[in-house]
């Protein structure tokens, strides 16, 4: 039971060694931005996928592409586009002319497999193209005619969209939300920040980051994540969490039933625990705590709520409804004041 | 991890759920407790009002007021509180749970130890069911924390105030005021005097009601009933009491108007019903008071006998020379008494009148008497009201309506009915700035089977050069005079030509 123990402690330091060596090669190139720095390494350590929203010129893109130079695996970058159809990003069988002069149909693999797949200006596309990322990022895998693809291990989506030029755009439904585990809302940095910035970036030194791990190192990591084991206080918290988005449930307070149309769905939980394990061990814990579920509950369930009418004209956004429910919802350990 | 560790381990947490129980259970009771005084002074006034009520009874009974000791009135203020108190300290006992959970969730919360205790507390009590590396790590990784644990006090933690609610104080000031109203009436209505009250007031006034009693012994006279009149004609009723010569006791007065056997009254009701066709809802008709005249119609036949008639007195007694007399046409009504009447009235009463000789005696009876008086009085024509317009349904009788002031047309229920009442008066921004609402689209959705049409399978095949023109064409058929036309054209003779050659054939 000891080598267990140690087993576990072993696993637990080396997923605290490895991500403090991949935020520190992110850090080279990024300044600040520690929490969506945190987040979508969370994200990749718990195996789901990310969207960045944020004005353009804050370094979302930059983001993603110095996490991809910091895990050795193979990257790949799609500028979504109207005009692009979902074979431009799975791939099309093309014929192809073959060693003996013959000619052949071979499949043509699309940029979606890849590790990192960096879908820049997600919701510039059609839903046609957007709805092919859905069988990708869930099932892990892409269905072309009759021939079923296994994308790789690790296979991670990280989205960006900006929240300000919505014309010409096509929101993304909320199928395809809810297949993110973390929406990522980054802004401003701050002034201390900007001095850093404009150094590394004007000047005529670039920055090379070097990969710290493989990605077979990141599936080893997941597994780790998955191991941690989740108490029964934490697991109720987190359904109180995500019933309380549900507007009409038995812990969703007034505003949310006012306010909310539509509430979480249970791949909310999943998703919460998920990234609650993951910070877990990031802080050296062995299980999950309701600390952990409050903490990653807001990038988690703030693009699973939909704001009603009522909502929408009263400026109610999605952190305050999320916030609404962490109010709302009492930790098992606590008792009623 | 050994058994035996465990065991130690599970030992040491039980020890902290039960110091935790103990401290969470204590402060849950105290909490309790200043929840229910802040909430059970809403009751206060039970006490007080049940007090109110039986006393009341007695009162109403016959019996007098209560003598109660002090003590009981101060047992009556806090029965209230103090009974609600209790049931809410027992539906809160009830409702009360504390699990172990909570209780070594309260050390875990003091330490910020994220859940350590409460985690490694539910991982050994399944260790025998499914143990993993990470499970045995996490109890492990409570033990230390479980020795800080040992070694502190749970703090206290805040009660609510000793206060009360908004709702409570006003109970209690109510419940204050219902006592001390209790108090008073008790001291007013003590047993020994109120049998001396009483005899007096059987001796008095054998048929009087208890509500009347009541009033005596408070000190009150009996408000005497109101004479039958409309409410417009009260100020002027009050003036021509005031202005009697005779210096009967007012009292007096008021009782014989209540009795309704005065002239004036038993005048007043008489030709109010009498000119309802002629001057319907003029209230000057029925405000004064008239004399009788000898060619008057008997109308009322008590009310003139009872009551003598009072002599003529013009100078004050001016309002009570009747108008309504002069609706007959037969009064002595001066110009103040005529700037009384309606306009609608006068025509006809100008036309009725008009040889009349008493009116114009009447008429240089007041100029000789402004003349006397030596100012000039203004026309109290100018004065008088105007024509009631008021459209609203009026009250039943023949009372006027007392909102009517006369004034401008329909009143403001009238005018929000109509096309005014159905626009929207007050206009609703649009909220949402940048977005017009692009209207609602119907959707119309008709299921329809796909049928199946079955087509030939189409087998390609080399093409042969064609030898036969396609496709059937169809000639028009031509009339017969079309015919002989074409056929002459094609076979007539060509004429001759210079060259030889040329010409259609």
């Amino acid at each position: 039971m000891s080598t267990s123990a140690t087993d576990a402690r072993e696993a637990a330091a080396r997923f605290c060694r490895v991500y403090a060596d991949i935020k520190s090669r992110v850090h080279q190139m990024m300044v600040g931005q520690d929490e969506i720095i945190d987040g979508a390494m969370t994200a990749l350590l718990a195996g789901g996928h990310v969207l960045l929203e944020g004005v353009p010129g804050l370094g979302k893109t930059m983001l993603v592409r110095c996490l991809s130079q910091a895990i050795d695996a193979s990257f790949s970058r799609i500028q979504f586009t109207p005009d692009m159809m979902p074979a431009d990003i799975q791939g099309t069988w093309v014929l192809m002319e073959n060693e003996r002069g013959g000619h052949e149909l071979r499949f043509q693999e699309g940029p979606l497999v890849a590790n990192l797949v960096l879908a820049d200006e997600i919701n510039r596309a059609t839903p046609k193209t957007q709805s092919a990322l859905l069988e990708a990022m869930q099932e892990k895998q892409v269905t072309v005619g009759r021939r079923t693809l296994k994308l790789p291990e690790p296979f991670c989506v990280l989205a960006t969209q900006n929240p300000v030029e919505q014309e010409g755009t096509y929101p993304l439904p909320e199928a395809q939300l809810d297949r993110f585990l973390f929406k990522l809302v980054v802004g401003y940095p701050k002034e201390e920040d900007y001095a850093a910035i404009l150094d590394r970036t004007i000047g005529d030194t670039d920055v090379v980051i070097t990969p710290v791990i493989h990605a077979a190192d990141i599936v080893a990591l997941r597994h780790t994540v998955r191991a941690v084991p989740v108490p029964d206080h934490a697991r109720q918290y987190a359904i109180r969490l995500v019933m309380a988005t549900q507007p009409g449930s038995a812990y969703a307070p007034p505003r949310i039933n006012e306010y909310v149309a539509l509430g979480s769905s249970p791949r909310g939980a999943q998703s919460l625990l998920l990234a609650a394990k993951v910070r877990a061990l990031i802080e050296g814990r062995y299980a999950v705590s309701v600390d952990d579920v409050r903490r990653v509950a807001l990038p988690v369930l703030r693009h699973r709520v939909l704001i009603n009418f009522h909502g929408q004209s009263d400026r109610i956004t999605d952190a305050d409804i999320v916030d609404a429910a962490l109010a709302a919802v009492r930790a098992p350990l606590e008792v009623a004041s | 991890m050994s058994v035996m560790d465990s065991a130690g381990l599970r030992g040491r947490l039980n020890t902290l759920a039960h110091q935790a129980q103990r401290h969470i259970s204590g402060w849950q009771r105290a909490r309790d407790l200043r929840r229910g005084v802040r909430r059970a002074f809403v009751w206060a006034p039970v006490g007080p009002a049940l007090a109110g009520g039986y006393q009341l009874v007695r009162v109403l009974g016959g019996g007098g007021g209560v003598s109660w000791a002090w003590w009981v009135w101060a047992l009556l203020l806090v029965a209230g509180p103090v009974v609600a108190l209790a049931l809410w300290l027992v539906r809160a006992a009830r409702q009360r749970s504390l699990t172990r959970r909570q209780c070594l969730g309260a050390f875990d919360l003091q330490l910020g130890t994220h859940d350590r205790l409460v985690t490694a507390d539910e991982f050994l009590a399944a260790a025998d069911h499914s143990t993993s590396a990470f499970h045995l790590a996490a109890i492990e990784d409570a033990a230390s924390h479980i020795d800080a644990a040992e070694q502190m006090t749970l703090a206290a933690r805040a009660l609510p105030a000793w206060s009360l609610s908004r709702r409570a104080g006003l109970a209690l000031v109510a419940a204050l005021v219902l006592l001390l109203a209790n108090l008073w009436v008790a001291t007013r209505l003590a047993p020994t005097d109120a049998t001396a009250t009483l005899a007096d007031a059987a001796l008095s006034q054998s048929a009087a009601s208890p509500v009347s009693l009541l009033q005596q012994w408070l000190g009150r006279a009996p408000a005497a009933p109101r004479p039958q009149r409309p409410p417009s004609t009260m100020p002027e009723a009050a003036s021509a009491t005031d202005t009697q010569p005779d210096s009967t006791p007012r009292t007096n007065q008021t009782a014989q108007d209540a009795e309704g056997g005065s002239q004036s009254g038993g005048q007043s009701r008489s030709r109010s019903t009498s000119q309802a066709m002629s001057s319907a809802g003029s209230p000057s008709n029925q405000q004064n008071p008239s004399q009788p005249l000898e060619d008057d119609p008997p109308q009322d036949q008590q009310a003139p006998s009872k009551t003598p008639p009072k002599p003529p007195d013009n100078r004050k007694g001016e309002p009570q020379s009747s108008s309504a007399t002069s609706g007959q046409g037969q009064s002595r009504s001066s110009s103040v008494d005529r700037s009384a009447i309606p306009a609608v009235d006068q025509p006809d009463r100008a036309g009725a009148n008009k040889d009349d000789g008493k009116d114009e005696e009447g008429e240089e009876d007041e100029v000789e008497e402004e003349k006397t008086s030596g100012a000039e009085r203004p026309s109290l024509r100018r004065n008088k009201p105007p024509v009631d317009r008021n459209l609203s349904p009026r009250p039943a009788g023949d009372e006027p309506n007392p909102n009517a002031n006369g004034r401008s047309g329909p009143g403001g229920r009238k005018k929000t009915r109509g096309v005014p009442a159905m626009i929207l008066g007050v206009p609703t921004p649009d909220r949402i700035q940048g977005m017009t609402h692009p209207g609602r689209s119907k959707v119309t959705q008709e299921n329809a089977t796909p049928r199946e049409e079955p087509q030939a399978a189409v087998n390609a095949e080399a093409r042969p050069p064609r030898q036969s023109p396609v496709g059937h064409i169809e000639h028009p058929r031509l009339l017969p005079w079309m015919q002989s036309l074409v056929e002459k054209y094609f076979t007539r003779e060509k004429p001759p030509t210079a060259a030889g050659s040329g010409g259609r054939e």
